[in-house]
């Protein structure tokens, strides 16, 4: 789907147009529900997280604007932000203070303009399971799980310091891969 | 202020190390509360770190898109359909609900109609400033005439002012037939709104009669002051300066700036 069908999509959808609104989820439910289902790993719970994503959709598309980056961006960081409150509920984790609002998607959104290239985000999965396996936790636990690096080093029972060391290396070979691709 | 590429060059590694090390953590949003504001205040000033933060969360949305895809159930789909609210919420707050009910012709028009009235505003508020500068030159231009007709006469003495404020120097040109003095004050100290300088006429008895208000002239370093006195200039024995709340005052209630013997 192009970016100028995605912004008229949204734009109906602004204005209550439910045929639209299916049309959008009908695109992109997989890679919603694809997100949700990593992060909670219940299907039934990422079924509930990605309704929620879609009914925020609908409720906020007048906020969603196109000069600032493609749909699909936006709608998986609320998907993650949906997702990760759904996480703490269930394991009586405490909630991130920015994490309900849909607005701060924008905030942490870059250089969307090269995002479109699926190929890009393809190899960067590939990067995630490549990673030395203890690299490879502290990204899925730190991401997909919400934790902040002190929570990781309880979690895991390491020292912070080794945590911190091996989050930046992961980190770091991730920066190189998605700026090879 | 945030710092160029230049500028930081000048910062050793040591200093910006604990910055940067912290930038992966904050991008994935791993970093510890206690350290977010540390970090954050650092990046409003230092390009090369606001640079590394925008790489590495373009690394995050590059973990957000890379999860597999996953069909939900249809299912999904129904009960999502059935949950829609009949009419899209009005999520926007009540000055959006307001204007919602104009056409777009009305609220332009409106803008429009703002725009000039604002602008209309503008304009009135400078065209009062500059008939404010203007008067105030008039009445500048009026004394250094004065003044010069003075120095130009022959019956006109020059007397020396006796300043109280420091630095404060100046003289005074007295034509007494024609019941006219010009002072001249170098470096005549500028008052805050509330005050004025006030000048007294001074007779043998110690009675006195204002001389006029003024203030010091804030673009150049001296200032003249006309004063013209209403009765033969011959029944005044001294000229003084007191600092007076604005408006003036019936008699001297201010410190004395300065004196001129007649």
């Amino acid at each position: 789907m192009t970016g100028i069908d995605d912004n008229k999509l949204i734009s109906q959808v602004a204005l209550g147009d439910e045929n639209a609104f299916m049309a959008i989820y009908d695109h992109y439910a997989s890679r919603v529900h694809g997100l949700t289902l990593r992060i909670l790993g219940n299907d039934m719970l990422a079924e509930e997280a990605t309704q929620d994503t879609f009914l925020k959709l609908w409720s906020r598309a007048r906020q969603y604007l196109a000069e600032q980056g493609p749909l699909l961006p936006w709608l998986l960081t609320i998907a993650r932000h949906v997702a990760l409150d759904r996480l703490r509920l269930e394991t009586r984790r405490p909630t991130l203070s920015d994490s309900n609002d849909p607005d701060n998607a924008w905030q942490t959104i870059p250089d969307l303009e090269t995002l479109s290239d699926e190929s890009r985000w393809r190899s960067m999965y590939f990067a995630v399971q490549t990673l030395h396996p203890d690299q490879r936790k502290v990204i899925e636990l730190a991401y997909y799980q919400g934790m902040s690096q002190s929570e990781i080093a309880d979690v895991l029972g390491w020292p912070l310091g080794t945590v911190k060391t091996r989050l930046r290396a992961a980190m770091e070979k991730l920066r190189e891969t998605w700026n090879e691709t | 202020m945030t710092y160029t590429y230049l500028e930081l060059e000048h910062m050793s590694q040591d200093e910006h190390a604990p910055f940067r090390e912290n930038i992966p953590a904050y991008a994935i949003g791993a970093l510890d509360v206690e350290d977010i504001t540390t970090l954050e205040s650092h990046l409003k000033t230092c390009a090369i770190c606001q640079a590394e933060l925008a790489e590495y969360r373009s690394v995050t949305i590059g973990l957000l898109q890379s999860a597999p895809p996953k069909v939900p159930s249809p299912e999904l789909r129904r009960r999502l359909a059935a949950r829609l609210p009949k009419h899209q919420p009005q999520t926007r707050n009540a000055v959006f609900s307001f204007l919602s009910q104009f056409s777009i012709r009305q609220l332009a028009t409106a803008a429009i109609i703002a725009i000039l009235l604002a602008s209309n505003l503008h304009s009135n508020l400078q065209l009062r400033d500059l008939k404010q500068q203007q008067a105030i030159l008039a009445e500048r231009l009026s004394s250094e005439q004065k003044a010069l007709a003075l120095l130009a006469y022959p019956e006109t003495q020059t007397l020396a002012v006796n300043a109280n404020i420091k630095e404060l120097t100046g003289s005074m040109l007295v034509d007494k037939a024609q019941n006219t003095a010009v002072l001249f004050l170098w470096h005549l100290p500028q008052l805050e709104n509330t005050k004025t300088y006030q000048a007294w006429l001074v007779d043998a008895t110690g009675d006195r009669i204002s001389g006029g208000l003024f203030n010091a002239s804030s673009d150049q370093d001296y200032t003249t002051v006309t004063i013209q006195s209403p009765v033969p200039m011959n029944n005044f024995i001294r000229i003084g300066v007191t600092i007076e709340p604005q408006g003036g005052s019936q008699k001297p209630t201010g410190p004395r700036v300065l004196t001129v013997n007649l």
